[in-house]
């Protein structure tokens, strides 16, 4: 009690953790992220080799697998979970996909920028976003207008 | 497969196939293929062989000889009519090589990933994936 008084930072440093745990027990239990997770390691593991699909594909970049590795974590609680790809640059894919005609995916390259190009129904959207470390509002947006 | 001394030009109502020899690009869910199959690299060019007068044997031979020269698995094929390319304003030419009369390029691609993307998103739309049948 005495020793709780006399050290509040730690106090509410052990608050902090315990709050960010649950949430990312949470976030991992429920939320479908860790399957992204899972998913996201076995497609690097595959495609992390120059030539990986035998037409000269560039190697996936261990900071290209971080990148998404926090975009996917970076998602908000109960955002629908996207399948994980690989491009033959190099780059990373998150899809999210309803039908041929609602579909929308994003590649995560090496150098922090996120290239997306989305159906939705009758028209499309395209462009690219900088990615600083959270998934950006408008990437939410779109993967709701799915 | 077509006579080596008599390839025509690719015409828009031709039946395109892209070999699927990685895992990823099939959408396990329903059978479809990402647009990641068709994204041009290194060059601004995507392989592809015509259907014109191959056989299904003469089409999935040429698919397991690519594979097998990569030493890859052929999951399957993507067909796609040519005029899925001009829509999005490539041109599919004609380039047999000694191996494969029926071999052409989808040519004239923007540099632009997020041009690529959508483009390749379109193609991919209007395919329709056939599983190996080995």
């Amino acid at each position: 009690m005495i020793e709780a008084i006399h050290t509040p930072v730690r106090f509410s440093e052990l608050i902090d953790r315990a709050a960010q745990g649950t949430q990312n027990e949470i976030r991992k239990s429920t939320l479908g992220h860790h399957v992204a997770l899972e998913e996201l390691w076995e497609v690097w593991e595959e495609c992390r080799h120059a030539n990986w699909d035998g037409y000269d594909a560039l190697p996936v970049e261990q900071e290209t697998y971080h990148r998404a590795y926090t975009l996917i974590e970076s998602l908000p609680l109960g955002f629908p979970r996207p399948s994980v790809g690989a491009e033959p640059d190099g780059h990373l894919t998150l899809e999210w996909y309803k039908s041929q005609r609602r579909t929308l995916s994003i590649s995560v390259d090496p150098d922090g920028f996120l290239h997306y190009a989305g159906l939705f129904g009758p028209s499309k959207k395209f462009g690219t976003l900088v990615f600083f470390g959270t998934a950006p509002n408008e990437l939410i947006q779109l993967v709701r207008e799915i | 497969m077509l006579d080596p001394a008599n390839i025509p030009p690719v015409s828009r109502d031709e039946l395109l196939a892209r070999f699927v020899i990685s895992s990823n690009h099939i959408r396990g869910s329903n059978n479809t293929v990402k647009p990641d199959a068709f994204i041009p690299h290194p060059r601004l060019e995507l392989s592809l062989t015509r259907h014109l007068a191959a056989t299904e044997d003469e089409l999935w031979k040429e698919g397991e000889r690519v594979a097998t020269i990569r030493s890859k698995t052929l999951y399957g094929r993507a067909d796609v009519l040519a005029e899925a390319f001009e829509a999005e304003d490539l041109t599919v030419e004609a380039k047999p090589i000694l191996e494969n009369p029926n071999h052409a390029d989808a040519i004239n691609w923007p540099a632009d990933k997020a041009q690529q993307k959508m483009k390749a998103t379109e193609i991919a739309s209007k395919s329709h994936f056939v599983p190996s049948p080995s």
